[in-house]
């Protein structure tokens, strides 16, 4: 996100496609490979099935190039060629959920049954108990909140997540896609969005919370 | 219901939130769609409140380290693989069915 202006702008990037140019080509690998092999895990569930949807994804951006039309970003062109790879793929696999599925059940309506914070952390008149009171994580420098092991409990927290929430939190917090791009890709509305963000976060957060309090 | 207490908040009286009801606002706090009624109450909270300023910022820290996840990089081999591809695609072009 705060690195998006320093590379060039998209019609550049698609006339040096066209042209041929290897270093185009190498520089929206660098950039966006990774991400698609992270994003097609949310649809197959399987790193190895998700890394060939991302390969043959650039095999269809090439293919269609010639006739990309600019209406859309490059991203959000090559992300929608993704997720139709990776759903086709995950049906074919009989591995994912029907999208529409898992957004009209439960888990993304049923709001008050699953708070942000468990219910016994508050007092009768719904301030924070002294014992539950929330406190700073760590008294160490910014570097600590980053460590490898830290990061790793909240990928743990993210696979952790009923689907719904987990592809939201990808989507819009790795990603770092606007609220507007993640319910295009999902179809939700953008109040479902926020209420499955709203929830995954939550997790996540006590996951760590967990975490810094053991360590 | 029973009725709100009121807090003073900037020289202005507004109904009082629980932290209960603060960490439930949290993301539309965060994501900008608060109502402006509402983002009074909960910044009024965040100033009264001695646990809920830490909360918020325990959110804002999981969000930061989630945004870190993105850094991964592609595999050397995938890579290889992938500009070979292009470089097979480079020469089909060149073989004169490229459509421009």
């Amino acid at each position: 996100m705060d690195v998006q202006t320093a590379f060039p702008p998209d019609r550049s990037l698609i006339d040096a496609l066209r042209s041929g140019d290897d270093d185009a080509f190498a520089h929206l690998l660098d950039r966006y490979h990774a991400s698609m092999v992270r994003v097609a895990t949310l649809y197959v569930r399987d790193r190895a099935v998700a890394e060939e949807v991302a390969q043959e994804t650039w095999i269809a951006v090439l293919r269609g190039i010639h006739r990309f039309e600019g209406r859309s970003s490059l991203k959000t062109w090559i992300f929608s060629i993704l997720a139709n790879q990776a759903k086709t793929r995950g049906r074919r696999e009989g591995r994912s959920v029907p999208f529409s599925a898992l957004y009209d059940s439960q888990e993304s309506v049923e709001g008050d049954l699953e708070p942000a914070v468990d219910p016994t952390c508050f007092k009768g008149d719904g301030w924070w108990r002294d014992d539950s009171h929330p406190h700073e994580w760590s008294n160490t420098p910014e570097s600590q909140y980053l460590s490898d092991e830290v990061r790793r409990c909240v990928q743990r927290a993210i696979d952790a997540l009923p689907p719904a929430q987990r592809q939201v939190m990808t989507l819009h917090d790795i990603e770092g896609m606007a609220s507007e791009e993640v319910c295009n890709m999902l179809g939700i509305s953008e109040t479902n969005q926020r209420v499955l963000l709203h929830r995954a976060r939550s997790k996540v957060r006590r996951a760590l919370e967990q975490y810094f309090d053991e360590h | 219901m029973s009725i709100r207490k009121q807090t003073l908040y900037n020289g202005e009286w507004v109904d009082e939130l629980t932290c209960k009801e603060f960490v439930e606002w949290v993301t539309d706090y965060l994501e900008d769609k608060l109502p402006a009624e509402d983002g009074r109450r909960f910044d009024a909270h965040l100033a009264q409140c001695s646990g809920c300023p830490h909360y918020l910022e325990q959110i804002r820290q999981t969000i930061r380290i989630a945004g870190k996840l993105s850094e991964a990089s592609i595999e050397p081999q995938a890579r290889r693989e992938l500009l070979r591809v292009f470089a097979s695609w480079k020469a089909e072009h060149q073989r004169g069915d490229d459509p421009q």
